[in-house]
């Protein structure tokens, strides 16, 4: 069974290339658009990853990852974000909030895989 | 794996354009009510930039960095945003318009100011503190020989609870390098203390290794705050392959307790708005398919009605209807997908009413109120250009000077709204100011001396008004670069018509002045009375039609030699003979005698005009065609449509209609109120279709 990848990202393109990339490399995906819908899909979806967008209307990055990771199936589910290499802060905020790790924007879609597969192995 | 993603370019492009929108609207916000949401302004910067990267629109990406970093700054409180830094961030805004337009187009972009603003920018950074953390660099540095590394490993206790896993670790640092991993398990507490989400387990680790510590250490990159990493070179083995015997991996039983995994209800269908961006020409297509459909059905039912005796057609006629409201459902739904949002057009007045107030040094409160409005796509792209001019000739003429207003006891500040609203089957837009107003003795004068009135014609001030949208009618003192000369009402007036809408205006001297602009929902289809005359079909706006009536000699008066008016309801209206109006191919044909045809009452911006035809036809709903496609504009037409039997029927402009009747009667059409000054000066000039 493929693995299913929830991504959540309020640009449409960026969400496109993401699950082009991830359907490309045979997982299955899901998309949200903001914290809020990102939230309720982790729960009603159960996905093996999550990647998401930190800067998000409606309900940003942190607190989502905040709140799915109170979701008792979500408890150990790697979470990675997607900063930009100066967002340093960002990135320990989003540690502290429970993420795994990061995608340093920009990334191309190899990027991308290789990150994934360092967080959940195939 | 090599992934084309110059496929989601397109899709880019229009986002990066919505998202330069929300900044320029927020920060026009900033500078008006001096507190807005710097974190959506930085958001849109920032997707920007981001996507500019990702998907290789490496200028668009360089220059935002900046911009986006100037935001950084403000957000962080390090930079203040006075008003030259919003005037660079605006004018960064126009920038990066240019090169998203020139990424579209697959062109070099070509904007002056670009070198410019970002110095600017970059200067308000002060050296750059944002801005000097650069891009990844990207690692190569491959080493030649082979190392050996000694790691130890001791992952804190809530390692586990950011979803890092230990053993994905280990694993990433297998691929690299040969590894011999023992597994320590002196932290671990005996079994009743054992929490499921902590971590007891330390690793001591041997790689054999051809790669960098740099790689090594990029295994553990996601956790090095959440345990003890240390990463200690060994012996080198100079460029020899690590032999079997040696570089044996063995792997300690490394555990690590699994959550529970529970099975999530997936039953439950969230409800949502999703979206697909869909080519406006594919669109189109469907909308003049589903037209045609509409004016097909309506036809069959004349056909119908026609050949088949009543009884025999109550069943076929009930079909039809069914079909006819299927039909209006599609045609609606359809229509609502090139609805958009009013919004659109007016999120770009206010920054320009803050450059032209700026420029003219006046000081003007902006209010848009959209009301929710939508209106057809293809009207929204029309009515920008009208709009824009009114309102900045609101900033230029209508509101006063800060001395001026002070002068005359209003406030310093002037006053600007942009409202819409629905009313009827229209989308009304009014721009109303707080100005000097328009001073209609000013525009007579003016009026008399371009030979548009004979002086002393008594015209009630709303008619007066409308002498401004003539062609090179000014009467602004000096010509500004901002407006001034004249041209422009004219034009605003003829697009305002080519859309099938109409302009009024109300304004009180000293008080200020309201432009209405009425619009029709859509310009593709409209629903008319089909009447006959002679041999040509023409359509009547349904809209405009009070009643119809069969005229009787009793009724009828004729003024002069060639005025008629009819006595309805204690009114006299004037008789427009619609054979007169237009010479067709056939000739002057139709009827001549009143009571042999038909008298339709229309009312066009308050002005009743008695149409007379031979005969009225029915109902039905058209598609609009422009005649300027297939032949040249006809006054007094708006269109012309192909009917279910192949015939082409003229649709009225009835506006245009009585502008010509005007023209050839003068003010004859104010008839009620000065029924007995009229002097007409009967001079028929002959639109003609060959």
């Amino acid at each position: 069974m493929s693995k299913k990848i929830l991504t959540v990202d309020d640009s449409a393109s960026i969400r496109q290339m993401v699950t082009f990339t991830l359907k490309q490399a045979g997982y299955e995906v899901v998309e949200a658009e903001d914290g809020v819908q990102g939230l309720s899909k982790a729960q009603a979806e159960a996905p093996h990853l999550i990647i998401t967008d930190l800067n998000m209307p409606n309900m940003n990055g942190i607190e989502m990852i905040k709140g799915i990771r109170q979701q008792p199936q979500h408890k150990f589910t790697p979470i990675l974000m997607l900063t930009t290499e100066s967002d340093d802060s960002k990135k320990a905020e989003g540690k502290q909030a429970g993420a795994t790790g990061w995608i340093v924007k920009p990334f191309n879609p190899e990027q991308l895989i290789k990150v994934i597969q360092k967080v959940m192995p195939a | 794996m090599t992934i084309d993603i110059s496929q989601f370019h397109e899709s880019f492009l229009a986002e990066a354009s919505e998202h330069l929108n929300d900044f320029e609207s927020g920060l026009l916000e900033i500078e008006n009510s001096g507190e807005a949401d710097l974190d959506a302004i930085f958001r849109a910067a920032h997707s920007i930039k981001g996507g500019a990267g990702t998907f290789g629109f490496d200028e668009i990406a360089e220059f935002t960095h900046v911009v986006e970093s100037v935001l950084q700054n403000a957000r962080d409180g390090l930079l203040e945003l006075s008003e030259s830094v919003i005037t660079e961030l605006l004018r960064s805004i126009d920038v990066l318009a240019e090169l998203i337009d020139a990424a579209k187009e697959s062109r070099t972009a070509q904007s002056q100011i670009k070198d410019d603003v970002y110095q600017a920018l970059s200067n308000y950074l002060g050296g750059g503190s944002a801005l000097a953390q650069g891009q990844l660099t990207p690692q190569k540095a491959k080493e030649k020989g082979y190392q050996f590394y000694e790691i130890e490993f001791e992952p804190f206790a809530t390692m586990a609870q950011t979803g890092n896993d230990a053993i994905n670790i280990i694993k990433e640092l297998q691929e690299v390098a040969s590894l011999n991993v023992q597994c320590s398990y002196d932290n671990v507490p005996p079994l009743y203390d054992i929490c499921e989400d902590e971590m007891y387990l330390s690793f001591h680790i041997e790689a054999e290794t051809s790669a960098s510590v740099d790689v090594l250490q990029e295994a553990f990159m996601f956790v090095e705050d959440e345990a003890k990493i240390n990463i200690k070179a060994l012996a080198c083995v100079d460029e020899e392959p690590a032999t079997g015997e040696s570089g044996t991996t063995a792997e300690k039983n490394v555990q690590k307790p699994k959550p529970h995994k529970k099975v999530a209800a997936k039953s439950v269908q969230k409800s949502e708005t999703s979206f697909i961006r869909v080519a406006v020409d594919k669109v189109d297509t469907l909308i003049n398919m589903v037209g045609e459909l509409v004016t097909n059905n309506a036809m069959l039912e004349l056909q119908i009605k026609r050949v088949l005796e009543v009884e025999e057609s109550q069943d076929v006629l009930a079909s039809i209807d069914q079909m006819n409201s299927h039909t209006r459902n599609l045609q609606e739904s359809i229509m609502a997908i090139r609805m958009m949002p009013l919004e659109f057009a007016f999120s770009r007045f206010p920054r320009m009413v803050r450059d032209t107030a700026q420029k003219l040094g006046k000081k003007i409160d902006f209010q848009t109120n959209d009301g929710q409005t939508e209106l057809d796509r293809t009207v929204i792209d029309k009515i920008s250009d009208p709009l824009n001019h009114l309102i900045r000739n609101a900033v230029d003429h209508g509101i006063e000077s800060a001395e001026q207003r002070l002068a005359c006891g209003k406030p310093e500040e002037g006053k600007i709204e942009l409202v819409a609203f629905y009313r009827g089957g229209n989308v009304v837009i009014d721009i109303i100011d707080d100005g000097k107003g328009l001073d209609p003795e000013a525009i007579y004068a003016k009026a008399v001396e371009k030979g548009l009135v004979d002086a002393g014609v008594q015209l009630p001030d709303s008619e007066i008004f409308k002498f401004i949208f003539h062609n090179g009618f000014s009467t602004a003192q000096a010509v500004t670069d901002v407006s001034g000369r004249g041209v422009g009402m004219d034009v605003v007036a003829k697009n305002i018509k080519a859309l099938n809408g109409s302009i009024e205006i109300f304004s009180e001297k000293g008080k200020g002045t309201k432009f209405s602009v009425s619009l029709p929902l859509t310009l593709a289809i409209v629903d008319g009375m089909a009447t006959k005359v002679g041999q040509q079909t023409y359509i009547i706006p349904l809209l405009n039609i009070i009643e119809s009536i069969k005229p009787t000699a009793d009724k009828v008066k004729t003024l002069n030699d060639n005025v008629e008016v009819m006595f309805v309801r204690g009114e006299y209206i004037p008789i427009l003979r619609l054979k007169e109006a237009f010479v067709t191919e056939s000739g002057d044909q139709g009827i001549e005698k009143l009571e042999d045809g038909i008298a339709i009452i229309v009312e066009v911006e308050s002005v009743k005009v008695a149409l007379f035809v031979d005969e009225l036809i029915g109902q039905l709903q058209v598609v609009i065609k422009n005649l300027e496609d297939n032949y040249k504009e006809v006054e007094g037409l708006s269109g012309a449509s192909i009917l279910g039997d192949g015939s082409v029927a003229l649709i009225l402009d009835l506006q245009g209609l009585v502008d010509m009747a005007q023209r050839d009667n003068k003010y004859l059409l104010h008839l009620p109120q000065k029924f007995n000054s009229i002097e007409s000066e009967a001079q028929h000039e002959h639109n003609s279709i060959n």
